[in-house]
């Protein structure tokens, strides 16, 4: 943490989190809400709306309140302004898309114990004014959102042979070519995907690697 | 860093975010509930249909279809424990809402320890029931049930035949069961078995057991569904809560002998 720049107002903060420190690629959290809400794309982008909401309102709400916050309770503070962030989007998803929202189920609500923005909050926010802040929530938030958004896709379109609830793919049930992959539609698959992603990043670039490290 | 971190300090801090916390929190509530509401009772309409298979599962309806083919329905509340119905006007049958009757005391009764099989509590007094009629004759009844789940109330529908003893169709179209395991019990292939299935003996006591009686091969059992043992267990207590001598038994039984 020390290593962090007080204030650090470059673009980088918002760029960076997008491939050089993904939050799910390269820092692997998150994973739990990756894998299990990207069977198609609808869940899977209005999963990536929620936690840019969440994530943006915990750090500008802990970057405000970093100087006021007792050290001792720090934390409780911090997990309870997330907290509120989740009802209050778990109250909207359900009063203005309550399919999804169902589709959804537990796992807006578990947003609250997703390692990422406890981890912005903890390591950004706190040793950071609002603005850097926000970038960095936004960076981090789109940084999950189109990992999320690629499996979802990939998932939805060998699965069900359609995107967004489009057929694109003509099945084989119904006279086309495709048969869809039942494989996807289960949750390894998010794995099996995600591996491929981290392994063609780390392939590109060499630092993200863990031998590259020294670890 | 020190400075911050005095008792007094602590205790504001904590109690100050804690109330903007709360006010946040309970004003979205309260300026979305009604929307909310609202979404409830469609899809509540909607698991009607989907129970009275007058709607498919899959189906996507808009709200003005739901409502109308709902219309078809005659909705009637029941008084459980005079075994009767209670013939009040539409408009109050319509807004009576069995889920705000079963907290409110005075709606509700106490359900005495020995005859509380699914620890429900309490009931009310009043369920809605919906009748399915063809050419003036009874084709069914759609009876709401519901009870606690392994981590939440599970809300659903049984459906019987004209008969009032073989079941016809179940949906459990509200639950905050396991994803993946106890949503099962909103898949096809389980719920398709209750179909055809006798609630009751002839002589109209309750037959009704998931996982029983007896071994696969019998037409009369329902299968228990494996790594969901425990919400499926307690939609088989309550359902025969429900449509026992508690619950439903007495009213269908008046409505038999009737028939």
């Amino acid at each position: 943490m020390a290593s962090l720049p007080q204030q650090d107002r470059s673009p980088r903060v918002f760029v960076d989190p997008l491939i050089e420190t993904n939050p799910i690629t390269l820092r692997v959290l998150g994973l739990c809400s990756a894998l299990a809400v990207t069977s198609s794309l609808v869940p899977a982008l209005i999963m990536s709306a929620a936690v840019i909401a969440v994530l943006s309102f915990a750090n500008v709400a802990v970057s405000l309140l970093r100087h006021v916050m007792p050290p001792s309770i720090r934390l409780i503070i911090e997990v309870t302004l997330i907290a509120t962030a989740v009802i209050v989007v778990d109250e909207v998803l359900k009063a203005f898309a309550p399919d999804v929202s169902s589709v959804l189920s537990v796992f807006v609500g578990l947003i609250i114990t997703n390692c990422i923005v406890l981890a912005r909050v903890e390591s950004f926010a706190m040793h950071n004014g609002v603005w850097a802040s926000l970038l960095d929530a936004l960076g981090n938030g789109l940084g999950y959102s189109w990992i999320l958004v690629l499996i979802g896709a990939i998932r939805e379109l060998l699965g069900f042979g359609s995107l967004l609830g489009y057929k694109v793919l003509p099945l084989a049930s119904t006279g086309g070519w495709f048969e869809p992959n039942r494989l996807m539609l289960l949750t390894p698959s998010a794995f099996f995907i995600l591996a491929v992603l981290v392994w063609w990043i780390r392939e590109r670039r060499p630092a993200q690697r863990k031998d590259a490290q020294g670890r | 860093m020190n400075q911050r971190e005095s008792v007094g300090r602590t205790l504001l801090v904590a109690v100050s975010v804690a109330f903007v916390c709360s006010l946040i929190v309970s004003s979205v509530v309260y300026w979305l509930r009604p929307i909310q509401l609202a979404y409830r009772s469609v899809e509540q309409n909607r698991a009607v249909l989907v129970a009275a298979g007058l709607a498919e599962q899959s189906e996507t309806l808009a709200d003005r279809d739901v409502v109308s083919r709902f219309l078809e329905l005659d909705l009637q509340l029941v008084d459980l424990d005079a075994a009767e119905f209670v013939g009040a006007d539409a408009s109050m049958t319509a807004s009576y809402d069995y889920r705000s009757a079963a907290e409110d005391p005075i709606a509700s009764r106490p359900i005495t320890p020995e005859n509380d099989i699914a620890s429900l509590g309490g009931r009310p007094h009043l369920m809605p029931v919906y009748l399915q009629r063809d050419d003036g004759g009874l084709a069914g009844i759609v009876l709401p049930v519901y009870g606690r789940g392994m981590w939440s109330t599970i809300h659903g529908y049984v459906v019987l035949e004209s008969d009032l003893l073989t079941i016809a169709n179940a949906w459990f179209y509200e639950h905050g069961e396991t994803p993946g395991i106890g949503d099962r019990i909103q898949n096809p292939n389980w719920t398709t078995q209750w179909a055809g299935k006798k609630a009751y003996h002839e002589d109209g006591t309750l037959r009704f057991r998931i996982g029983g009686p007896g071994d696969a091969a019998l037409p009369e059992r329902i299968d228990s569904i494996t790594g969901a043992s425990i919400t499926v267990a307690a939609i088989d207590r309550f359902v025969r809560y429900w449509l026992g001598d508690d619950g439903y038994g007495p009213f269908l039984a008046n409505l038999r002998r009737r028939s």
